[in-house]
C-alpha cells in the first residue's frame, strides 16, 4: 500500500465518521423533538390527575409511573402542611409508593433517585419502619446520586434510627459532607436524641457535622461538649465556633473570649498559641469567633473585643460591629441550664430564616 | 540538492500530518470524556439536591465580584440578576475601575448608593488606590468600589476581593449574565467535598443572539455574525467540552475569569491575582496548583457543565483578533512564568500532562500550523511536493479537525440541547466548516502575533469592545451598536 493509498483510505474513514456525527445530531434531535413533545403531554395529563387525585385516588390508574412519580415529586416538594399529607396519602392509596419501593432496586439510577425522593417526600410513620432499612441500603449504591437521594430521603422521613447509617456514610465518604448536614438537620428537628454521641465520633467530618447540626438545631443542653471541641483539629473547631455562636448561651463565652485571646496572641492555653499561622487564617479564624461573641451576645466579651481593634481592618470591622451590638444589648442575664429558658434564649439572627430550621416545629 | 530538500520538505509535512492527529485526537478524546461525564449530570433532575444547598445553613457564603470599566450599558442589568441569583447567602460586589462612561453613575441612580467609610488596608496589595465605597441606602447585599483605573482586570478583581466578606469568591464580567441556578450548581463540589474542593468554574456561551428578558436568557439562538457563531463552536468545543475533559482528567489549568468560583482565603493567600499578566485567570488556577501542590496539601479543581454564564462575544474581526492576541500573548506569559512545574511529579498531572500538552498544542499549534502551510504552498510552487498527495493531505488535516467540531455539537445536541431550532444546527454545522476553511488560518496567525508579542515582551492592552446592553446584544453592527449605546445615554441623561 503507497502512501497515496493510506491517504485516501484516512480521508474515506474521515468523510464516514462526519457524516456519520452528522446523522448522529440530526437523528438526536428528531427523537428529542418527539419524545420531548410526548413526555411534555404525559406530564400535563399526569399533573391533572394528581390533581384530581386529592378527591379521587383512581385518578391516578393507567398513567405512566415514572411520570406520576416526578410529578408527585415536584408538587410534593412545593406543598406544606395539610395539603401535602392528604397528596402524600392519596399517593399512597393509588400504590405510587409501593411502586417506588419496588424502583428503589431499578437498574436505572435515575428511576432509583426519583424513587428514592418519593419516598422520603411520602412516608408516614406507618411506612417508616420498612424504608428506613430500605433506603438505608441505598446508602452503599454504587451510583453517589442515587445516595445522596437516600439519605435526604432518611432526612425528610425525621427518625432517630437512620442516624447510625446516616453517620456510617458521612464517615465512608460515600455521601456529601452538605446532604449529611442537611439529613442531620431534619432528621434531628423531628428527634435529636442520637445526635449528641457523635459529638464524640472518632473521625473529624462527623465531629463537625454533628456540631453544627446541633447548634442550628438550639440543643444548648450539648453546649459544654461542643466546647470540648475547641481543643479539636481546626475543621472541627471552626463547627464548634460556629456552634456555640448559634447557641448563643453566656456561660460559653469564657471560652470563646479565651479562644479570641488564643488567636490574638496575648494567652497561651496547654501549648496551643498563634505562633506560626498565616495571617490570613488567623483573620479568618478571629473573625469567626468576634461573630459567635457577637451572636451570643455577652457585654463581657467587650474588653477582649476592644484589643481586636489594633488588628486588620477586616478584623476590627468585625470587632467593631459586634462591640456597638453588645454595647446595645446591656448586661444579658447568665444562662441557668433550666430548659424552659432555652426557649427564651434570645435568637439575634431571627431574621436570618433557614427553612430547615423552620421545620422544627412545622408540621 | 533538489531530493534532499524534497525529502526534507515531505518529511516536514509527515511530522505536521502527525501533529494534525495527535491534536485532533486528543481533542476527541476529551470530547468523549466530557460526554460521557455530562451525560448523567445534565439528563438528571436535580431539584432536590439544589434544594438542599439553597435550605442548607452549612452552605458556604459567595461574594460574587464584578470587575467593570465603561460597562455603562450593561452595569445596572449585570447587578440586578447578579443580586437576583438562587442562593441563600450571596452578596455582590462591583468594583467601578475608573470608568470614564456613567457606570457609576447608573448604578448610584439604580440602587440609591450611599458612600461608607473604605477599607483602610488590604488582603491583597492593589496598583490603582480605592476613591470610595458605596452601598444601597436600601441595604441590599450590595458594594461598590471605586477605584482608579491601573490598566488591568485584574487590580479591579482584587479590590474586589478586599471587599468581599464572605467565604468564597466568584468572579463575573460584568457583560455576562449568569443563570438563576448557576451559583447553586458551581458550589456543589464545595458543598460535596468540602475539606479538599479549592476552586471551580462554570460553563461560558455566547450570550450574541440570545433573547434576553429581564435578565435571563430565555430563548438561546445561533447569533447573526459569522464572526459570532464560530465562537460559539469554539466555546463548545473548548470550555465546555474540553475543560470538563480535562478536569476528569485531574489536569485542569485554566477557570475563565469570567466565570470562576474560588476560595477566598486562597486567592488571598497568593497574593491576589498577577496584575501584570494578560492571562490572570489562568496566571491564578496556575498559581493555586503550585502553591498547594508545594505544600503537598490534598484538594481538587472541579468543572461544573451545566451552569452556564452567558457572555458577549466579539462581533467583529478587528475585536476578536484583539483579544485572541492577548490570550495567546497571555498563554505564554503564564506557561513561561511557570515553566518549572513541568515534568516534575510533585505538580502532578499538572505538570506532567496539562503543561507539556498547553505547550505542544496551545502555544506552538500556529507556529506549526502556519509553518506547514508555507512550506506546503512552497514546495507545490518549486514543484518539489506530489500535488494529489499533498491534496489528499491537506483534505484529512482539514476533515479531521470538522469531524472534531461536529462531534462537539453531536455532545451539545444529545446531552445539553440548548439550542432548540433545527436552523441553529444547521448554521452550526456550516460553521464547523468555514471555521476551518479560512478562520482557522487568520486565527491561527492573530495567535502567532500574540505569542511573537510575549517573546518580545511587547505591551499589549485590552482593547476596546463595543457594548449594547443585554437586550441588544448579538444582531447589529458595530454602527448599530454604537447608535444604540447614544440612545441609552440620550435617555438617561
Amino acid at each position: 500500500m503507497t502512501i497515496a493509498d493510506g491517504f485516501g483510505i484516512a480521508l474515506v474513514v474521515v468523510i464516514v465518521a462526519v457524516v456519520v456525527a452528522v446523522l448522529v445530531s440530526v437523528g438526536g434531535k428528531v427523537v428529542r423533538a418527539r419524545t420531548s413533545r410526548r413526555r411534555e403531554s404525559a406530564i400535563e395529563s399526569g399533573r391533572r390527575a394528581v390533581l384530581l387525585a386529592f378527591d379521587d385516588p383512581r385518578a391516578l390508574d393507567g398513567l405512566d409511573p415514572e411520570i406520576v412519580e416526578a410529578i408527585a415529586v415536584r408538587m410534593l416538594s412545593q406543598l406544606r402542611g395539610s395539603d401535602r399529607d392528604e397528596l402524600a396519602s392519596r399517593l399512597v392509596d393509588a400504590g405510587v409508593v409501593a411502586a417506588a419501593r419496588a424502583r428503589l432496586r431499578d437498574r436505572r439510577p435515575g428511576r432509583r433517585i426519583q424513587a428514592a425522593d418519593l419516598l422520603g417526600l411520602c412516608a408516614d410513620d406507618e411506612l417508616a419502619d420498612d424504608l428506613i432499612d430500605e433506603l438505608s441500603e441505598r446508602l452503599d449504591d454504587r451510583d453517589l446520586d442515587v445516595r445522596q437521594s437516600a439519605a435526604r430521603a432518611l432526612g425528610r422521613i425525621g427518625d432517630g434510627r437512620a442516624v447510625p447509617a446516616l453517620v456510617q456514610a458521612l464517615t465512608t465518604r460515600q455521601i456529601s459532607v452538605n446532604t449529611a448536614g442537611v439529613a442531620l438537620l431534619r432528621l434531628g428537628a423531628e428527634d435529636p436524641g442520637p445526635l449528641p454521641a457523635h459529638l464524640r465520633a472518632p473521625h473529624a467530618r462527623v465531629r463537625a457535622t454533628v456540631a453544627e447540626v446541633l447548634g442550628e438545631l438550639g440543643e444548648v443542653h450539648v453546649r459544654h461538649e461542643i466546647a470540648d471541641l475547641l481543643h479539636d483539629d481546626p475543621v472541627v473547631w471552626r463547627s464548634a465556633v460556629r456552634a456555640l455562636g448559634q447557641l448563643q448561651v453566656n456561660d460559653v463565652v469564657p471560652r470563646l473570649v479565651l479562644e479570641l485571646e488564643i488567636l490574638l496572641g496575648v494567652d497561651e492555653e496547654e501549648g496551643r498559641s498563634s505562633a506560626g499561622r498565616s495571617r490570613v487564617e488567623l483573620d479568618s479564624d478571629t473573625i469567626l469567633v468576634i461573630e459567635a461573641l457577637r451572636s451570643i451576645g455577652d457585654p463581657s466579651a467587650i474588653p477582649t473585643l476592644e484589643s481586636c481593634r489594633d488588628r486588620s481592618s477586616r478584623v476590627a470591622a468585625a470587632a467593631d460591629r459586634a462591640i456597638r451590638v453588645l454595647d446595645r444589648r446591656g448586661p444579658d442575664r447568665p444562662f441557668t441550664g433550666d430548659p424552659q429558658e432555652t426557649a427564651t434564649v434570645e435568637r439575634a439572627a431571627g431574621a436570618d430564616v433557614v427553612p430547615i430550621g423552620a421545620a422544627k416545629g412545622a408540621a | 540538492m533538489r531530493d534532499v530538500v524534497a525529502f526534507i520538505l515531505n518529511a516536514f509535512n509527515g511530522f505536521v500530518l502527525v501533529y494534525f492527529i495527535v491534536l485532533n485526537t486528543s481533542y476527541l478524546v476529551l470530547i468523549w470524556l466530557a460526554a460521557t461525564m455530562t451525560k448523567h449530570r445534565v439528563q438528571r433532575d436535580d431539584t432536590a439536591a439544589l434544594e438542599d444547598i439553597l435550605t442548607s445553613p452549612l452552605t458556604p457564603s459567595i461574594s460574587v465580584i464584578i470587575p467593570a470599566w465603561n460597562e455603562e450599558a450593561f452595569i445596572v442589568d449585570s447587578a440586578q440578576a447578579a443580586l437576583r441569583l438562587r442562593y441563600p447567602d450571596h452578596e455582590v460586589v462591583i468594583v467601578d475601575d475608573g470608568s470614564t462612561d456613567s457606570t457609576f453613575e447608573r448604578l448610584r441612580t439604580a440602587f440609591d448608593l450611599v458612600e461608607v467609610a473604605p477599607i483602610d488596608d488590604s488582603d491583597v496589595p492593589l496598583r490603582g488606590p480605592i476613591q470610595s465605597v458605596h452601598v444601597p441606602a436600601s441595604g441590599e447585599r450590595l458594594t461598590v468600589v471605586r477605584k482608579q483605573n491601573a490598566g488591568t482586570r485584574a487590580d479591579a478583581v482584587n479590590a474586589g476581593v478586599n471587599a468581599a466578606s464572605k467565604d468564597l469568591v466568584c468572579f463575573v464580567d460584568a457583560d455576562s449574565l449568569l443563570e438563576a441556578d448557576a451559583l447553586l450548581r458551581t458550589v456543589q463540589p464545595f458543598v460535596d467535598d468540602p475539606d479538599r474542593i479549592v476552586a471551580t468554574g462554570g460553563v461560558i456561551r455566547a450570550l450574541n443572539g440570545c433573547e434576553v428578558i429581564d435578565g435571563e436568557v430565555v430563548d438561546a439562538r445561533q447569533p447573526t455574525t459569522w464572526v459570532a457563531r464560530i465562537q460559539v463552536i469554539e466555546y463548545l468545543r473548548s470550555f465546555l467540552l474540553g475543560r470538563t475533559g480535562w478536569s476528569r482528567l485531574g489536569a485542569l489549568m485554566i477557570i475563565s475569569g469570567a466565570f470562576g468560583l474560588y476560595r477566598r482565603d486562597i486567592v488571598v493567600e497568593l497574593g491576589g491575582l498577577d496584575d501584570e499578566s494578560l492571562g490572570e485567570d489562568f496566571d491564578l488556577l496556575m498559581g493555586v496548583h503550585r502553591h498547594l501542590m508545594d505544600r503537598g496539601v490534598d484538594y481538587r479543581v472541579a468543572y461544573v457543565p451545566d451552569p452556564v454564564c452567558w457572555t458577549e462575544v466579539p462581533n467583529s474581526v478587528k475585536v476578536l483578533r484583539t483579544q485572541r492576541k492577548r490570550w495567546s500573548h497571555g498563554l505564554a506569559q503564564v506557561l513561561w512564568k511557570y515553566r518549572g512545574m513541568m515534568f516534575r511529579p510533585k505538580y502532578r498531572r499538572v505538570g506532567s500532562v496539562g503543561m507539556p500538552y498547553y505547550v505542544a498544542f496551545e502555544l506552538l499549534g500556529p507556529v506549526i500550523e502556519l509553518v506547514g502551510l508555507v512550506v506546503v504552498i512552497a514546495g507545490l510552487s518549486f514543484g518539489l511536493i506530489n500535488v494529489p498527495l499533498a491534496l489528499l493531505f491537506f483534505s484529512v488535516a482539514i476533515l479531521y479537525s470538522i469531524l472534531v467540531s461536529v462531534a462537539s455539537l453531536v455532545v451539545e445536541e444529545i446531552n445539553f440541547h440548548r439550542y432548540e431550532r433545527w436552523r441553529d444546527l444547521g448554521t452550526g454545522f456550516v460553521v464547523a466548516f468555514i471555521e476551518n476553511l479560512g478562520f482557522r488560518q487568520f486565527h491561527a496567525f492573530w495567535r502567532l502575533e500574540g505569542l511573537w508579542a510575549a517573546v518580545r515582551r511587547s505591551d499589549a492592552g485590552w482593547g476596546e469592545m463595543t457594548r449594547t446592553g443585554f437586550q441588544g446584544v448579538g444582531d447589529r453592527g458595530a454602527d448599530e451598536e454604537n447608535d444604540a449605546v447614544a440612545k441609552r445615554v440620550e435617555v438617561a441623561t
